[in-house]
């Protein structure tokens, strides 16, 4: 015979199972619409109908980006990648201050009627979980041990508790 | 009225205490107050002090944060947002887990004190939610070129914020508040589920916003100085959240005690 | 825009409401409860 208590916390247990089988059977069935993006990988196997507004996400591609002007406005050419697979994105507008080259970013737009460009309205800049003061960045140059431009910052045992002339005087 | 042990008799003394059990003379309701009773003897003389503290931290780190904190490389003095709103975040999640463990320790063993803590703890942790989600946006817009986005970590934290309204409406919904006790219990028990999805939300689906600076497991991605504020900001958060349910939870207590008593004396005078 | 006084202020201004409601509501319970308790006796609790 189970005390009251003893019931009661058997009760919680199952329901407990039960409530969070339902709900990650929920979460796998919804992934695709859980996802706030595409990767360039996934575009290409998805295929979107040109039109079709989705969200394009993955890294700016390094020695892409091609700005212009057209009716006065700034016009931007770049490729997106995700190491898998890249696609080109042309944009109209003013660019966030975050945007750079491998630098992550979402665009939100659609492809052009025969499919190969992606059109994009809006342009959100993604940034990393890495935060480091500009003298900082400044010693990693110096030191060769980081371009931003080639990618994310080095692992940050490396440099997070030095000082900018330790992580400078640290050649490597 | 379930009885497996004296001790959980306090739980109608907590709302509104039937009379029957209030005029007794036996002093039977006094023993219900056992539990709140000795967290009052506990808790008040440490209450000014962790004020005291929480205060002084609370505007250290913010004023570290706002003036000192070294701006970022890309992000500029934005990057400085992060001081107020990753605590708030932590908080706000944290607050919910509390409030979960006392839905447990309400529904399963009827603990008196756990109801008044999930009922005092709703509403503070409903304000670090907003505050996490306020501050987020404002740090959105700059970085991110927008206020909002409907990705699964920014959804998720909007939904911990309808969970924490929701459970302050629910307790208060009826007319016994033992009932609003046990109904929103189970929602602070059922919504917890939601706490893992918040925070592996950026690494199941692809979301705009970033993954975790700080693991338990690996080295911090904030550079030292910058780091510095944000812990000190986590600490000062984390104090005034617990300063704040203690008084509250305190001042519940003696809110009930002063209308029992004021009941009592009316219900004596009658007789 | 000043994104990050905004966010600072926003900060101050929900601690503070939800720190000083506290206060209060905590010292007008005591308040209450010490009237309370002068005029009808003290319970041991």
């Amino acid at each position: 015979m189970m005390t009251r208590k003893a019931r009661r916390l058997w009760i919680v247990v199952v329901c407990g199972l039960f409530a969070s089988t339902a709900t990650a059977l929920m979460l796998v069935a919804f992934r695709s619409s859980l996802s706030y993006f595409l990767s360039p990988q996934e575009v290409l196997v998805k295929h979107p109908r040109p039109g079709e507004v989705f969200r394009l996400g993955g890294v700016v591609q390094v020695g892409t980006v091609v700005m212009s002007h057209r009716d006065g406005k700034p016009l931007t050419r770049f490729r997106i990648t995700d190491g898998q697979a890249s696609i080109p994105v042309v944009f109209t507008g003013i660019l966030p201050d975050l945007f750079r080259q491998g630098q992550g970013v979402v665009t939100i737009g659609s492809m052009t009627r025969h499919g190969e460009v992606f059109r994009a309205d809006t342009v959100l800049a993604k940034h990393g979980a890495s935060y480091m003061p500009a003298d900082v960045e400044q010693a990693l140059r110096a030191s060769g041990k980081w371009n931003p431009k080639f990618g994310p910052a080095p692992n940050a045992a490396t440099w997070d508790d030095k000082t900018p002339q330790q992580i400078a005087a640290a050649k490597g | 009225m379930t009885q497996d042990y004296p001790n959980e008799a306090p739980l109608s003394a907590m709302g509104e205490p039937p009379l029957e059990v209030m005029r007794s003379k036996s002093g039977a309701w006094l023993h219900q107050f056992a539990n709140p009773g000795r967290f009052q003897r506990f808790v008040q003389p440490i209450i000014p002090w962790l004020s005291g503290v929480a205060l002084v931290l609370t505007v250290v780190g913010l004023v570290w944060g706002f003036y000192f904190a070294p701006p970022d490389w890309q992000q500029g003095v934005t990057a400085r947002i992060m001081d107020v709103h990753v605590p708030a975040a932590w908080v706000a999640m944290n607050g919910y887990a509390a409030l979960a463990i006392c839905s447990l320790l309400s529904i399963v063993w009827r603990h008196p004190l756990a109801d008044i803590a999930a009922r005092e703890i709703g509403p503070v942790g409903a304000g670090f939610t907003a505050l996490c989600l306020i501050t987020g946006s404002l740090w959105g817009r700059p970085d991110w070129g927008t206020y909002w986005v409907w990705d699964a970590r920014l959804t998720s934290v909007l939904i911990l914020l309808f969970l924490y309204l929701g459970h302050i409406a629910l307790l208060r919904a009826f007319d016994n508040p033992q009932h609003g006790y046990r109904a929103a219990a189970i929602l602070g028990l059922v919504g917890a589920i939601n706490l893992p999805i918040i925070v592996f939300s950026v690494y199941w689906w692809n979301s705009l916003h970033q993954g975790n600076s700080i693991s338990l497991t690996g080295p911090s991605k904030i550079y030292i100085t910058m780091l510095l504020p944000l812990l000190v900001c986590t600490i000062a958060f984390y104090l005034a959240f617990l300063a704040m349910v203690l008084a509250r939870i305190s001042s519940f207590i003696m809110e009930t005690k002063a209308r029992s008593l004021l009941l009592a004396a009316a219900e004596g005078g009658r007789s | 825009m000043p994104f990050v006084e905004g966010a600072y202020g926003a900060t101050v201004l929900i601690i503070g409401v939800l720190g000083l409601s506290a206060f209060l509501r905590y010292r007008a319970a005591r308040k209450r409860l010490a009237q309370v308790e002068a005029h009808y006796g003290r319970v041991r609790s």
